[in-house]
């Protein structure tokens, strides 16, 4: 006898229909014990986030400060520009006043010279020829007010006799403006303190409606806050500092269950880098750990007419290793304090083997270098402190936890512990160097 | 500032490079290589070569003057042994069983194979009595039944009615196939001339080797030689193009025909009517003191399905073992009782080939 489907469909409905399913508080409970159960590990989520936002916002201030100081650097750039521009111009403006001793040029004539000449100069950059246009005019107008200009002869403009090249060539804007305000700090305050020594005169207001349009690139700082930048300027710039360091350092056991901690010591060279208040620290130790607990084991079985039974005990003594160190802190006086994290790699092991083969001891012997019972990358997030003890040394402390697993599960006598927590202690000697 | 980085790199790797480094291979874990798992006699069976003590042990043995590639699996309570009888006996080359070839299970003849009787010769009437040894063991003048399979060294010492007396000895296969075979026809041609000849080979013959008293004298496809009035030994060793080797000895005396005790090819013959034992298989199996056999049992219905022959390696001996895999489906007999046990297994087993 067989079912058809529908028999049993219709068997199916039935039972449920009849079904009574009594409900039990009980039912209840035995479900949220199936639920797992919140631990101290939910404390490592919120902490490896709290680092990751961390170091996402120390991206975005310093990404803020590189931006910022861009702007101001081309803005002084542009300041600078203007000043040199009103500079040539009016160097221009002399020169041709005394070359031009039979011409007799009127002051709308020579803007007009100077409106090519710029514009020929910078061409290829609308910006820069706007600007250099209203200063132009802004010059133009203070010769105007030079009582030099007054021995100006009448005579029309000769374009043979005005050659820009003396003093403004034509060809690339940028290699020009280069050519023409690299170098000299000390142009740069003449010519700004010459703009605030000629204010512009009541005649020579234009209108609102009148002005150019400029774009925010084309902003222009006041020269009354110069000082100010100056300063920021100078805060903001980038110490570079090399160090080298030593530390030691302890480390929970990379399995459980286990009650030791190994320790380990390193020597590592490494770059501070500081902007304000923000440090960015880059660096890469030699680590020799010591490991009291780090007992592997691995065993086989190879089948043939019969088989072999080969236990190897692997006593991992110490293991060498390259670490590396990439925070990002933010420094209070002395004090600084950092989040980041210390990639690290296994180069090398002293390995104490034990080989039997059926129960025979075959191998009894320290070597070096055997790694096949280890992960070689592993990465520790990091929170450290330091304080500067004099202006090169610095003394401070790193805690981290391990978060990749480190030691290969066919190897494993109990468990790998997952985010074992290691400490160091380190001195740092420095040496500074402005960039 | 920057070669300063690179140089304490350099300096770094070349000292972890120029670290030495010891090299500790450990060897991968496998499955087993050899086995036998099923039911006997209702009950499961299961022996895997490098578990509770089991080892696959190979071997050939010898029986009969037949070589069985043989393999037990064999732990402290109980063995299970897989036989393959040797074929082609005849051919010089080693014959490596095949998967193309069927086998069947061998058993032992409750008829004999084989008898060996002065009635079987032409010349039966001028003898007195034959004295056999088989294998060198003294058999007495009465006729021997023989009903296992085999290669045996039969010597047949020969008293003729007038009180001569000679010996004559052959290699005789018992209960195998013949790759090739052959008559010989000797005629006296007066005055202690013999001439003997190969007739009725059953595949072309390339060459053939004539001795006297074990002396290499012709190397012709007819013998033809002068013979002194006794018996003389006259050996002739046939080469077939098949590969087949026969060599076969007989009595000639150069002027008394009636004196001559022909080859034992007779007897040969008296076993090609039952099936031969090329390549036959056989089951053993040891629990505690109990000794089960296959060949005691009736397996005409039975099957064996050699699924595959694969060299494998070594033994301990430094012969070549192949790995044969099948299944088996046959009865067992209880050895001194006829009590049968049904065994069905797949195997894979080590047997010695050299």
């Amino acid at each position: 006898m067989s079912w058809t489907d529908e028999e049993i469909d219709n068997l199916a409905r039935e039972g449920v229909a009849n079904s009574a399913i009594e409900y039990k508080n009980e039912y209840w409970t035995e479900f949220a014990e199936m639920l797992p159960v919140s631990g101290k590990k939910d404390f490592l989520w919120f902490f490896t986030a709290f680092l990751f936002l961390g170091l996402l916002g120390t991206s975005f201030v310093f990404n803020g400060l590189l931006g910022n100081t861009n702007v101001q650097a081309s803005n002084e750039i542009r300041i600078i520009n203007e000043s040199r521009v009103t500079d040539k111009v009016t160097q221009t403006v002399e020169k041709t006043e005394f070359e031009l001793n039979e011409a007799d040029v009127t002051a709308s004539e020579i803007n007009e010279v100077m409106d090519n000449n710029t514009n020929a100069t910078s061409e290829n950059s609308i910006g820069i020829k706007n600007v250099n246009n209203s200063k132009l005019n802004n010059g133009v107008a203070q010769r105007k007010q030079n009582s030099s200009l007054k021995q100006v002869t009448k005579a029309p403009l000769n374009n043979k006799q005005i050659k820009p090249s003396s003093n403004i060539e034509l060809g690339d804007p940028e290699s020009k403006t280069n050519q023409i305000f690299g170098g000299l700090e000390h142009d740069k305050q003449n010519s700004i303190s010459q703009s605030t020594k000629n204010p512009v005169t009541e005649n020579e207001v234009t209108p609102v409606s009148e002005l150019p349009f400029r774009s925010l690139n084309e902003f222009t700082t006041s020269a009354s806050l110069m000082p100010a930048i100056e300063r920021n300027k100078q805060k903001l710039t980038a110490m570079v500092t090399l160090y080298i360091g030593a530390f030691g350092g302890i480390s929970q056991s990379l399995i459980m269950p286990s009650s030791d901690v190994s320790n380990s010591f390193g020597l590592g060279i490494g770059a501070q880098i500081q902007k304000g208040r923000f440090t960015f620290t880059t660096g890469v130790n030699g680590v020799w750990s010591n490991h009291k607990d780090l007992n592997l084991s691995r065993s086989s079985k190879v089948y043939g007419f019969g088989s072999n039974e080969y236990n190897y005990q692997f006593k991992y003594k110490q293991i060498y290793s390259l670490e590396a160190e990439i925070t990002a802190g933010y420094k209070l006086g002395r004090h600084l304090i950092n989040v980041g994290a210390r990639p690290s790699f296994f180069v090398g092991s002293k390995v104490g083997v034990i080989e039997t083969i059926d129960d025979k001891k075959t191998i009894d012997r320290n070597q070096y270098g055997y790694m096949d019972g280890l992960y070689r990358f592993g990465i520790k997030p990091t929170i450290g402190y330091s304080f500067d003890i004099t202006a090169s040394f610095k003394i401070g402390v790193n805690i981290g936890f391990e978060m990749m697993s480190k030691i290969k599960e066919g190897f494993l006598v109990g468990n790998n512990n997952r985010y074992p927590i290691d400490g160091q202690l380190y001195l740092r000697k420095s040496i500074r160097f402005k960039r | 500032m920057k070669k300063g980085y690179l140089i304490l790199i350099m300096f770094g790797l070349s000292i972890m490079a120029s670290c030495k480094k010891d090299v500790m291979e450990i060897p991968e874990s496998n499955e087993p290589v050899f086995s036998v798992s099923g039911t006997f006699n209702g009950e499961p069976l299961n022996l895997i070569a490098g578990n509770d003590g089991a080892y696959m042990h190979t071997m050939m043995k010898v029986e009969n003057g037949v070589n069985i590639f043989s393999g037990i699996i064999s732990n402290e309570s109980m063995s299970f042994e897989v036989g393959v009888f040797d074929g082609n006996l005849d051919v010089q080359t080693t014959g490596v069983p095949s998967t193309n070839i069927a086998p069947i299970f061998s058993s032992v003849s409750i008829v004999p194979l084989a008898t060996l009787s002065k009635n079987s010769f032409l010349n039966a009437s001028v003898i007195n009595y034959i004295n056999w040894f088989v294998d060198g063991i003294d058999r007495g003048p009465n006729d021997v039944l023989i009903y296992e399979a085999g290669v045996f060294n039969v010597c047949a010492e020969v008293h003729f009615q007038d009180g001569s007396e000679n010996t004559l000895c052959n290699d005789i296969i018992i209960g195998f196939n013949h790759n090739a075979t052959c008559d010989f026809e000797t005629v006296l041609l007066g005055n202690g001339l013999v001439k003997t000849s190969i007739e009725n080979p059953t595949n072309a013959v390339s060459s053939v080797e004539w001795y006297i008293n074990d002396v290499l004298t012709q190397i012709t496809d007819t013998f033809q030689y002068y013979l002194p009035d006794s018996p003389q030994k006259l050996t002739a060793k046939i080469h077939f193009d098949n590969g087949t080797v026969k060599t076969k000895s007989m009595l000639v005396n150069g002027y008394n025909a009636q004196k001559n005790v022909e080859d034992f090819s007779v007897f040969e013959m008296q076993s090609e009517a039952f099936t031969s034992r090329d390549f036959n298989i056989r089951v053993i199996i040891s629990l505690g003191n109990d000794i089960y056999r296959s060949d005691l049992a009736n397996n005409v219905s039975s099957t064996v399905q050699i699924t595959d022959i694969a060299p494998f390696g070594l033994n301990s001996a430094g012969k070549n073992v192949y790995k044969i895999s099948g299944i088996i489906s046959c009865k067992e007999r209880k050895v001194g009782t006829s009590i049968d046990a049904n065994l069905n297994v797949n195997f894979v087993f080590g047997i010695e080939i050299p």
